[in-house]
């Protein structure tokens, strides 16, 4: 992360906050889903 | 306005007189593991007194030393590792002394062998129903009717003037002194917990399970305690009262059960 | 345009809102707009919660019942809770991380600014629909925060209403939380490490983890007593097969490291104010930082500590009274190491500094208790008492309130260009300090007494402390109008604010003009430690 890439045609860094962003809400959705199902198996 | 105030004035200064009104601290009770309980409270609160004058008094002499007023040149450093290592080992020593005595009268209170008898508790709203297994005895206990008439809203009747206002039943559960007693304890609707500070037992009364555990009681006597798990409107007006008697007392109020008589 | 930071370059030639008027609000995509309007809404939020709690003192002033019905107090402590917890506290903080880190880490703003406006958004919406229920026919939900089954099933019209508003309040924490991380792991600026982060931003990157981790268990939690209720599962229901000590699991699990999310932040502002009013570097930066993690992590193994009486198996309870000792360790190296960082420095006590001192004294007290109350046979007698009450207060108003005081008057003038009026501020300290002490302290006396939480009526026995905390109460609930005073005037005018309002604090916010320009560091700018690569 030079200071160079702090341009607004960088993709790259978009993407990857994208990327990052995305992959954190699929971590929480998957909290969710994993944990009611777990519950539901459970009995 | 006097209705409101005067027992505010009062209370601040004809307060020594009434003892009990000023209570600061827990009951040492009237259980071995209530008293236990006690000491055990106590020993933690002299320890985090400990604790707190040293904390404190160091906070509050570096606010009178190193004041900015008094000329002070602020140090730079900002690392200590002997300082860092002490805090840390310091601290954990005496978790350690906490801890142990502690989880040795856990295991005591745990302990529910060699009970000599069982009752059963059983939570509704708003009231608990007592069950003398084995004995085919069993009643509900519900707030007492002068404290069930005077904490309606406009009732104007004065609390001061009700004897144990919301701290009375119709009837206790009656138990005896001496005796080791399981108690089962579940709900019939909502969460309950079944609250008596002089003997250190609070259990939660949960519908469809069963939880046991075990007290005895080492004075004759009345105790008083509460609902303590919120379970509706009412929740502030299902007093647990226990009456202890002489075991011979007891078996006496007992065949007057069983042979239908009031007690 | 797109959802990323890079617009905000675009427009770097606007100096200021591109919209006007209400539109720069609703359609606020600039970190310091949406931090602005986080901070009012936690604001209003305080006093709508602080009113709930005020009728809750105003019956227990005296034994017998004066002004409420019962069902309605229950209601009242409800949502004094979840008013408080998810609309005071948690969006406050919120606003403090808008406006500070991108300021804090050289970032020109937070990495999704429309992400950022939807997470604010969601909250006004969310309240008001939590606030509705207490019109619905059978009124809100009585049952506590906890929204334990099967008591609070028994909840009228509004249960499902109440469970969209917890979700759209956790949706929006977790948006929030996201944004948190992404912006500080890929906009700080180039010249700063990991390591070198201010303690505020590490703090929050922790909670925002934790956020992500158990919000989304709540989430499942109130989505089971929905099933449950209308869908028939029987998930706590015993007939069904179900446990309704399984809810409390779930919701501990949650609820546990959620008071972690509400005081990290906190942690990080004194971990700010101390060293700028004792001139010295912040004492062991790098161990506040494992402690923090520390905390964090040790806050996800403690939940069933708040469940000791529900009957759990010997070695259960072992486990959960030792782990949540453990948590005194990192804690303690946090109070110690504010204490270190006091030390020899050259102290001055403005009113930010006032609060921080009085949140190192007071948070340690509710340590005190903490530590008292994960010893399970004490927690026999505790829990469920007033002594609870008195101790969770003490680490949620003197702790997380004051931190958050303590960093509005902090960075105020650097919001706002002016200077707040310190005499203002200062009585506003000591009416406030007093008067929660006044509120909180008798509470521990009638918990020990005998005195349950949440009940309507007492016996009259705890009548003098309970007068002692109402009129504590209403003194604190009235100080905050001096709060609101002090920043209507501060915004309105004063002396004019330096670039470093205070003597030389440390940190990338203080190079900025006061107040800071609409758009701060476009050019990533370069960072160097004041004392040395390692602080």
């Amino acid at each position: 992360m030079g200071a160079q890439a702090m341009t607004t045609d960088d993709d790259n860094r978009r993407r990857k906050i994208r990327t990052n962003a995305i992959v954190l809400g699929l971590v929480a959705f998957a909290v969710f889903i994993g944990f009611i199902m777990l519950m539901g198996l459970r009995g | 306005m006097n209705r409101f105030w005067m027992p505010l004035l009062g209370s601040l200064f004809a307060a020594p007189a009434a003892h009990a009104d000023w209570a600061v601290n827990l009951p040492v009770g009237v259980t071995d593991i209530s008293a236990q309980t006690f000491d055990l409270h106590m020993f933690a609160f002299w320890i985090c007194v400990g604790i707190g004058v040293v904390v404190f008094g160091a906070m509050i002499i570096a606010m009178f030393r190193f004041r900015k007023s008094q000329g002070v040149q602020p140090a730079t450093w900002s690392h200590n590792t002997v300082a860092e290592i002490i805090w840390t080992v310091i601290p954990i020593v005496i978790l350690l002394v906490l801890a142990i005595p502690t989880a040795r009268a856990l295991v005591e209170i745990e302990d529910t062998r060699g009970t000599e008898m069982s009752i059963k508790i059983t939570g509704y709203q708003w009231k608990w129903h007592y069950e003398y297994i084995g004995e085919d005895v069993g009643f509900f206990s519900t707030l007492a009717r002068a404290s069930n008439e005077a904490r309606r809203r406009g009732s104007n009747i004065d609390p001061k003037t009700v004897p144990n206002y919301l701290l009375d039943v119709d009837r206790p559960l009656v138990i005896p002194v001496d005796t080791k007693i399981r108690y089962l304890i579940t709900a019939n609707d909502v969460l309950h917990s079944w609250w008596m500070p002089a003997f250190a037992v609070k259990k939660d009364a949960v519908p469809g399970f069963i939880n046991e555990g075990w007290f005895k009681v080492n004075e004759a006597g009345t105790y008083r305690g509460q609902c303590a798990e919120i379970c509706g409107k009412d929740h502030g007006f299902m007093p647990v009262v226990v009456e202890v008697l002489s075991k011979k007392d007891y078996a006496a109020w007992l065949a007057a059960q069983k042979s239908g008589k009031a007690g | 345009m797109s959802a990323t930071v890079a617009d905000m370059h675009d427009s770097h030639d606007h100096h200021g809102p591109v919209h006007t008027g209400i539109k720069r609000w609703l359609f606020a995509t600039n970190h310091k707009d949406i931090g602005t309007l986080y901070l009012v809404f936690a604001l209003v939020m305080l006093f709508v919660g602080g009113l709930m709690a005020l009728i809750i003192r105003a019956e227990l002033f005296q034994p017998g019942l004066q002004f409420v019905d019962p069902d309605f107090f229950n209601q009242m402590t409800t949502m004094h809770a979840l008013i408080m917890v998810f609309g005071m506290i948690m969006p406050a903080f919120a606003g403090f991380a808008n406006w500070m880190i991108p300021m804090m880490i050289g970032a020109p703003d937070m990495a999704l600014p429309r992400l950022n406006n939807w997470s604010f958004w969601l909250l006004p919406f969310a309240a008001t629909l939590l606030v509705s229920t207490l019109f619905m026919p059978g009124g809100a939900p009585a049952s506590g925060w906890t929204l334990y089954p099967p008591l609070v099933l028994q909840t009228g019209d509004a249960f499902p209403f109440a469970i969209f508003a917890i979700h759209l309040l956790g949706i929006s924490s977790i948006m929030a939380a996201i944004n948190i991380i992404v912006t500080i792991l890929n906009l700080r600026t180039p010249s700063m490490s990991l390591l070198q982060m201010p303690m505020f931003v590490w703090s929050w990157l922790i909670t925002a983890y934790l956020l992500i981790l158990v919000m989304p268990v709540l989430a499942g939690g109130v989505t089971m007593l929905l099933m449950d209720q209308f869908f028939g599962t029987s998930f706590f229901e015993a007939a069904g097969g179900g446990d309704p000590v399984l809810f409390q699991h779930i919701f501990w699990f949650f609820g546990h490291p959620e008071v972690y999310i509400i005081i990290l932040p906190a942690f990080g502002i004194i971990s700010h104010v101390i060293p700028a009013f004792s001139r010295k570097p912040l004492f062991g930066h790098n161990a506040m930082v494992y402690a923090t993690a520390c905390i964090a992590f040790l806050s996800c193994v403690v939940w069933a500590h708040h469940m000791f009486t529900v009957g759990m198996p010997l070695a259960g309870q072992m486990f959960f009274m030792f782990a949540t000792m453990l948590i005194a360790i990192p804690t303690g190296v946090k109070i110690f190491n504010w204490t270190a960082t006091m030390w020899q420095g050259a102290l001055t006590f403005e009113t930010p500094m006032l609060f921080a001192i009085a949140f190192l004294f007071l948070f340690t007290i509710g340590g005190f208790t903490g530590v008292m109350m994960a010893m399970v046979p004490l927690d026999f007698q505790y829990h469920d008492s007033y002594f609870i009450v008195a101790h969770f207060h003490y680490v949620l108003v003197p702790g997380a309130l004051f931190g958050a005081i303590a960093g509005c008057y902090f960075w105020l003038p650097k919001w706002t260009g002016h200077m707040y009026d310190e005499r203002l501020g200062k009585i506003h300290f000591w009416l406030t300090t007093i008067f929660v002490n006044l509120t909180f302290f008798p509470q521990h006396f009638v918990g020990l007494a005998g005195m349950p939480r949440r009940i309507p009526d007492y016996a009259v026995q705890f009548t003098n402390f309970n007068m002692m905390s109402s009129i504590g109460a209403f003194g604190f609930g009235f100080s905050q109008l001096l709060l609101v005073y002090v920043i209507y005037k501060c915004v309105k005018g004063g002396a004019k604010a330096t670039a470093e309002v205070w003597d030389n604090p440390e940190g990338l916010e203080w190079t900025v003009p006061s107040p800071a320009p609409y758009h701060t560091f476009e050019v990533p700018p370069v960072y160097t430690p004041r004392y040395g690569a390692t602080h």
